[in-house]
């Protein structure tokens, strides 16, 4: 219809402009005065139109004649328009209706690729934010010989054909000139050799490398297009094994079939505890990418974008550099004392965090293969039975219940009948008579059970359960172990022979340390934490909930079994030295208890004369607490071995020394008094 | 037709009477056209028919009106000003088009290498984040605490072991608190029972030559 339409609207119109063609004179004159719409610029404009519109009529004169011809054009142009528009109906239904999906999917694949975008995983810092463990991109290099192999015998064939020009190439020469290339480039990590032996392998897919520099990876692949780069995230631990055995260890998998969620996870240690917190969620987009290339994305072409999310960091209650000290101490000292294995710990006195949590045995994770048996936690997952740390219980009770003060003098037998057992003191002697204090820091194990039955069972019970034996302290590392004590209804006439002295329970360095925390807070124990915060990509800190604390005992008491424990590191003539003078620092006040337990000898069943646990727990100062710390021999060389076999004591001493410098700890305002250990 | 922008109804009326003048005049002169002109109302509205013949009306009226007075010249003058305002609005969209699809081009062409340089700035940015990340974790290697006790002991440092401490009493005197020892250089390897024997009897004699133990014996083991 409008093409049809047209010609007599044309027609109209110019029939309409010669009409006012043939009075131009009468509108010029007209115009002269009043016309108010000609005055502003239309009258200038007006000169040529009347030109123009003379032309019309003219030529519609000349083609009035062959009305009937045009007619038939009509018909025709417009059948021709209406078969085109048909037709390409037609072509759209079959397009938009019939082939739209695959069309759109070979679309899709012409043009677009996945990008997965990786997410950092966390890292893990100590409390000062030095880190310990955090990733590092990384690339891996691979190479496909059989394809390659393929690839060029197709050119060498097209080439024979006349398909294409060039050289012809040959795979030997080609993996020569490679492995050179990537051997310089590399700068000496791989040899040339070795990745010539690579390039030539009879396999579909082989690693050139190990993990190199997303730098070097890119130098390597411009030259070497045929190599292929893998991403790779590398987790670095710069301390190497400082803190290892808390913090374990990630790694790269790829045990999962999709590729895309090959990543980095933890294998033991909170890398494993906290891997989703750790991990972040990986992310991707939809470029379009010239085909059958994806290293050139089109600008301005992303869409369906996911960001990566990054993981967490994970920051704790660790100090780095105490934490690497008192590893070495360790490690040190247990080789002196020739002991089997050694833990130690380092609270703070008033929050409970852990400083520094060690083994003697521990690994190093930056290196690719690690001994499991040195991943795991002794510290926390290997209780043992401490011995005469455990002294401070009865201490406690007795204080407590006000059955004794620090300088009664009791009558110390050499030896005390607990229903069927006898039990005497570690040196023989005869009646002693011991100051309160003097049971304690000479550690005299019948002076204990004296006091111990004074307090009763039930009470000495309720202590060890308010300083959290025989319970995880939820410290926030993974394996911990309860410990064990045995419950109240399940006593014999002689559990209450053993548990005074630390025998028949077992606890973590940990746990040993808890109960000391309590007495240097003045007696609320607060369980302890080695995890202090999360810290979200977004910067937000969000810390870890704070454990409540568990009122022991009062601060009075406290105080008083605090000061009374100084007396273990006193040094006096006349048999007024306590049991662990070598713990002392010049200038400090130091509270703390020896213990030695003896170990079960599974030959045997009974307990072993050979084998033994030495102990110490400390309070760093004792006026003024600010560190805890605990300490644990396994079987050391006890009876004819060195003098560090005996006693942990110089460990504390040197562990005490090396924490007040570091924290420049005040010295204390007077000396531990010397009291009367033994009456006269 | 409609597109001139006059404001008064009355004019365009006008102008409408002329056209349909116009082609209520062409009939006559060929039967095709006739035919064909009842198609036209049955396409347009017949609203337009209505108001076409009033048009016409009005138009005999302001013809009459015209060779009596100059009351009604301006149509027929707007007739003309039209063709010149036609011709002068098609120019402006042309040009208007023009330089619009110019614009266009422009536009595109410069956000297009935009987001090429863009992509460039992007991708030179993660290369530094990249070798920024690498320097940090040589740093970040190379100050950690196991890596600075090698290098201490490869340059002959040995641990202080305990100090003395110096305290300002507030008359002005200080007062030596702890013995100060130097720190004793490292043994030359010797076998480390040997250093073990000697150093504990001094260890349990007086505290202060405890710290032989710790200074002397670390070079042993280690």
């Amino acid at each position: 219809m409008p093409a049809g339409g047209q010609p007599y609207r044309g027609t109209a119109r110019r029939t309409g402009t010669t009409s006012t063609a043939r009075r131009p004179v009468p509108r010029v004159r007209g115009s002269g005065v009043p016309a108010r719409g000609a005055a502003h610029g239309s009258a200038r404009r007006a000169a040529p139109p009347p030109r123009r519109a003379a032309a019309g009529p003219r030529r519609i004169a000349r083609k009035r004649p062959t009305p009937a011809n045009h007619h038939i054009r009509v018909v025709a142009v417009r059948f021709l328009l209406i078969a085109a528009l048909v037709a390409a109906g037609l072509k759209l239904i079959q397009v938009q209706g019939f082939e739209a999906e695959a069309l759109a999917a070979k679309a899709e694949k012409q043009r677009t690729t996945d990008i997965d975008l990786p997410a950092a995983r966390g890292s893990i810092v100590d409390r000062d934010g030095v880190q310990l463990a955090f990733s590092v991109e990384s690339r891996r290099l691979a190479y496909r010989p059989r394809a390659e192999r393929k690839n060029i015998a197709t050119y060498n064939k097209n080439l024979k054909d006349g398909e294409v020009d060039g050289e012809p190439l040959d795979f030997a020469t080609e993996t020569a000139a490679a492995a050179k290339g990537i051997a310089a480039l590399l700068g000496g990590a791989e040899s040339e050799q070795d990745l010539l032996d690579k390039l030539r392998q009879d396999k579909s897919y082989v690693y050139l490398t190990g993990n190199i520099e997303p730098a070097v990876a890119r130098a390597i692949q411009a030259e070497f297009p045929s190599v292929i780069s893998e991403y790779r995230a590398e987790r670095e631990y710069p301390g190497k094994s400082n803190g290892a055995n808390l913090i374990g260890v990630a790694n790269w998998r790829m045990d999962n079939p999709d590729a895309k969620k090959h990543d980095l996870h933890g294998l033991g240690g909170l890398e494993l505890m906290r891997d989703n917190d750790l991990a972040g969620n990986p992310g991707r987009q939809v470029v379009a990418t010239e085909e059958g290339n994806d290293s050139v994305v089109i600008p301005n072409t992303a869409r369906e974008v996911r960001p990566a999310v990054d993981g967490s960091d994970i920051q704790l209650t660790i100090d780095a550099d105490l934490q690497f000290f008192l590893q070495q101490a360790l490690t040190d000292y247990v080789a002196k004392a020739q002991a089997k294995s050694g833990s130690a710990v380092i609270l703070d006195a008033k929050t409970g965090e852990v400083y520094a949590l060690a083994n003697d045995k521990t690994f190093d994770p930056s290196q690719p293969v690690q001994d499991n048996a040195a991943m795991s936690n002794p510290a926390i997952s290997n209780p043992f039975e401490p011995g005469s740390v455990n002294k401070i219980v009865t201490a406690l009770c007795a204080i407590d219940q006000n059955i004794t003060s620090p300088t009664d003098v009791h009558q110390v037998r050499g030896s005390i009948r607990v229903a069927d057992r006898t039990i005497g003191d570690a040196w023989s002697h005869g009646t002693l008579p011991l100051t309160t204090t003097g049971i304690f820091a000479k550690s005299s194990n019948v002076g204990t059970l004296m006091l111990a039955q004074e307090c009763g069972a039930d009470k000495f019970a309720d202590l060890l359960g308010k300083l959290g034996l025989g319970k995880r302290t939820g410290v926030g590392l993974p394996g911990e172990s309860p410990g064990q004590v045995p419950p109240r209804g399940q006593w014999s006439g002689s559990t209450f022979g053993n548990l005074p002295i630390g025998q028949g329970l077992s606890m973590t360095v940990l746990q040993m340390a808890g109960m000391y925390q309590a007495l240097a807070n003045d007696g609320v124990r607060v369980p302890p934490r080695a995890v202090a915060a999360k810290i979200t990509p977004d910067g937000r800190r969000i810390a870890e909930p704070r454990p409540e604390g568990v009122r022991v005992v009062d601060a009075k008491t406290a105080r008083t079994v605090r000061d009374m424990f100084r007396a273990v590191v006193q040094k006096a003539p006349n048999q007024n030295s306590g049991t662990g003078p070598q713990a002392a620092l010049t200038g400090y006040q130091i509270a703390g208890k020896t213990g030695t337990a003896q170990q079960v000898d599974d030959a045997t069943g009974r307990y072993s004369d050979s084998k033994y646990w030495i102990t110490f727990a400390g309070i760093l100062p004792a006026d003024n607490p600010r560190f805890v710390v605990g300490i644990m021999l396994n079987q050391p060389a006890y009876s004819g071995g060195p003098p560090e076999g005996r006693s942990a004591a110089p460990l504390f001493h040197e562990v005490a020394s090396y924490v007040a410098q570091r924290y420049n700890i005040p010295l204390s305002k007077e000396q531990s008094p010397i009291v009367p250990l033994l009456a006269p | 037709m409609t597109i001139q922008a006059e404001p008064k109804t009355a004019r365009t009326r006008t102008k409408r009477s002329d056209e349909a003048a116009g082609t209520v005049a062409a009939p006559p002169k060929t039967p095709t056209r006739t035919t064909q002109k009842p198609a036209e109302p049955a396409v347009r509205p017949a609203e337009r028919a209505g108001r076409s013949r009033s048009a016409a009306a009005q138009r005999a009226y302001a013809r009459r009106a015209h060779r009596e007075g100059r009351k009604v010249e301006r149509p027929i003058e707007d007739d003309v000003d039209n063709a010149a305002g036609r011709a002068s609005f098609v120019v402006l969209i042309i040009v208007l088009l023009t330089v619009g699809v110019a614009a266009t081009l422009w536009l595109s062409t410069q956000a297009i290498a935009d987001s090429y340089r863009l992509e460039e700035a992007k991708q030179e940015a993660d290369h530094l984040a990249e070798r920024a990340a690498q320097l940090q974790r040589e740093v970040t290697n190379d100050e950690s605490a196991a890596s600075l006790a090698e290098r201490a002991k490869a340059m002959g440092m040995i641990p202080a072991g305990d100090p003395a401490r110096l305290i300002a009493q507030p008359d002005g005197t200080v007062v030596v608190v702890g013995e100060p020892t130097p720190a004793q250089a490292p043994a030359p390897p010797a076998p480390p029972a040997g250093q073990g024997q000697q150093a504990p009897p001094a260890g349990q004699e007086q505290p202060p030559a405890g710290q032989q133990t710790p200074s002397g014996a670390t070079p042993g083991a280690g």
